[in-house]
């Protein structure tokens, strides 16, 4: 019951989730069908965008192909970002936190457990939106695979750092998860999920360079799109494992603390 | 007569919740439980019962004063879970979606228990408590009953040497309430070293069951023995059987009447 088997209670994690999920057969579908929907819906706004914006240059100009990577990417994000809150929420309202609280196994491993189907979940329609993307004429053909996978496995070290704060800020504050609500809107205006940071004017622009997402769409962009090769990745990633270097130990110590204060209020269940 | 180490001592524990104002929970509370040992907790909402499981069940941080559960000291969580059987809330402490096997299936890893020992375990426990008709179906299609029967199961699958169980019948009806006692009871006749403390408003459920009252008010350990040595004790008239006796001892330290008079 040592180290040795946080292994098996992830994988027990997982495979629970994968159970529940196919229970709710229907919200595959709807999601599938809501994926399929964004990815047309952003085809045709493409449309109106022509010649070449300022930010599009490096990507021929194509917005489609620009918005495909960020709409592609920022659900696999969010998972880091608030997954680990939102599985103690889930826990917390189905009353199994405190039942997987009183197992040998730490909780925080069972937490992590908790957002590996998510995870997998988020991947597999990021998969999808490539593959739409690709069928409706994104070059990705030339893509550098590998170097995508690095960038986006480096982003979601460094945003899972913050997603900790959240889990804990919410294990605090039970709701209002200030630090998911805070990064999601700010990546969505300054990270360039949607448009090209160089569009906001320069103070906003500095900002999104404190944003993991900013160097990670940045790289995904120029890994997929442009074939980039891993000296020219090599910024997006440094930049990547530097917030992760940072970003996480904050996220473990917080999520600790705020366990630690849960079980002196007596208030770990409660929600 | 030689002397049974104690499964659970607790000396001197106090809690208090902080907040606006604090609220005391628990005031200096001591005492222990033997091996091989159940022992009832009685008490009236509020008294600061569920605060001493949850300190013992190592989810709650006391402010002062010691315990050991098992022999081993309440800082060593991760070693005292392993050593637990604990229900706090039978109705809502399990995955709705998934069936009763799947679920003990996932509780049970956390304890090493896999492959043919889970299945094996599974057997032994689904003919003990009758889990058959339902092991296969939702949690959430079951009754409170089963329910409550599934909690009891997954409390003993790692065959604990201490168990916890802070109001395991409150949702039962008097015939379930017995049964779920019956199968506690027969749990320790086959483990003679494991030891109970739970607590409940069912007096007549646990009364053949338990050698120990303690009774607990305001967070104050009033009474800690035998309902009879306690009944002599505060100078009640005796009782023809246990379950008057103890709740002779609930009226009388609460000062409130229970279904079965004082």
């Amino acid at each position: 019951m040592g180290v040795s088997n946080w292994g098996r209670m992830l994988w027990e994690a997982f495979r629970r989730d994968v159970k529940i999920a196919l229970t709710y057969r229907l919200a595959f579908v709807l999601r599938f069908l809501s994926t399929l929907f964004q990815v047309v819906v952003f085809y045709f706004i493409s449309k109106l965008v022509t010649g070449a914006p300022p930010g599009l240059e490096q990507y021929g100009g194509n917005y489609f192909a620009y918005a495909l990577i960020g709409l592609a990417f920022v659900r696999l994000f969010n998972i880091s970002l608030s997954g680990y809150a939102g599985a103690i929420t889930e826990a917390q309202q189905m009353g199994t936190l405190e039942a997987q609280a009183l197992l040998p196994t730490p909780l925080p491993v069972l937490i992590f457990g908790a957002n590996l189907w998510p995870y997998l979940y988020a991947f597999g329609e990021t998969l999808v939106y490539l593959l739409l993307g690709l069928i409706l004429g994104a070059p990705l053909a030339g893509a550098n695979v590998l170097g995508a996978l690095v960038i986006a496995l480096l982003a979601s070290l460094a945003i899972s750092g913050l997603g900790l704060m959240g889990a804990a800020m919410i294990l605090v504050y039970k709701r209002g998860n200030a630090v998911s609500w805070i990064v999601e809107a700010a990546a969505g205006l300054l990270a360039g999920v949607y448009f090209p940071p160089d569009l906001l004017p320069g103070p906003l622009q500095k900002l999104s360079y404190l944003l993991p997402h900013t160097y990670a769409l940045a790289g995904l962009r120029g890994a997929l799109l442009n074939g980039a090769s891993w000296r020219e990745l090599a910024p997006s990633m440094l930049a990547l494992a530097g917030f992760s270097l940072a970003l996480l130990p904050i996220g473990v110590i917080s999520l600790r603390w705020a366990l630690g204060r849960a079980q002196v209020k007596g208030n770990l269940a409660q929600y | 007569m030689t002397e049974r180490p104690d499964a659970i001592r607790v000396a001197a524990v106090a809690k208090t919740y902080p907040g606006k104002p604090p609220v005391q929970a628990l005031h200096a509370l001591s005492f222990s439980v033997p091996a091989g040992e159940m022992a009832v907790v009685l008490g009236p909402n509020g008294a600061g019962k569920t605060t001493l499981f949850k300190i013992l069940a190592t989810l709650l941080k006391p402010d002062a004063g010691e315990a050991w559960v098992a022999g081993l000291r309440l800082e060593r969580a991760r070693a005292v879970r392993a050593q637990i059987g604990v229900i706090t809330d039978p109705d809502r402490s399990f995955f709705w979606r998934l069936d009763g096997r799947e679920n003990l299936r996932f509780f049970a890893a956390a304890y090493d228990l896999r492959g043919p020992a889970f299945d094996n375990r599974l057997q032994e426990l689904i003919e003990a408590l009758d889990l058959g008709e339902f092991i296969a179906r939702r949690v959430g299609s079951l009754s409170s009953g089963q329910r409550g029967r599934l909690a009891l199961a997954r409390a003993l699958f790692h065959r604990p040497t201490v168990l916890l169980l802070d109001e395991p019948t409150r949702s039962l009806d008097p015939a379930a309430a017995g049964d779920f006692m019956r199968l506690l009871g027969d749990y320790l006749e086959q483990h003679p070293r494991a030891s109970v403390l739970l607590s409940t408003h069912r007096l007549g459920a646990v009364a053949p069951f338990v050698r120990r009252a303690l009774v607990i008010v305001h967070g104050r350990l009033l009474a800690d023995g035998p309902p009879e040595a306690l009944i002599r004790q505060a100078g009640l008239p005796p009782t023809a059987t246990r379950t008057e006796a103890l709740a002779q001892l609930y009226a009388h330290y609460t000062g409130t009447e229970t279904e079965y008079g004082r």
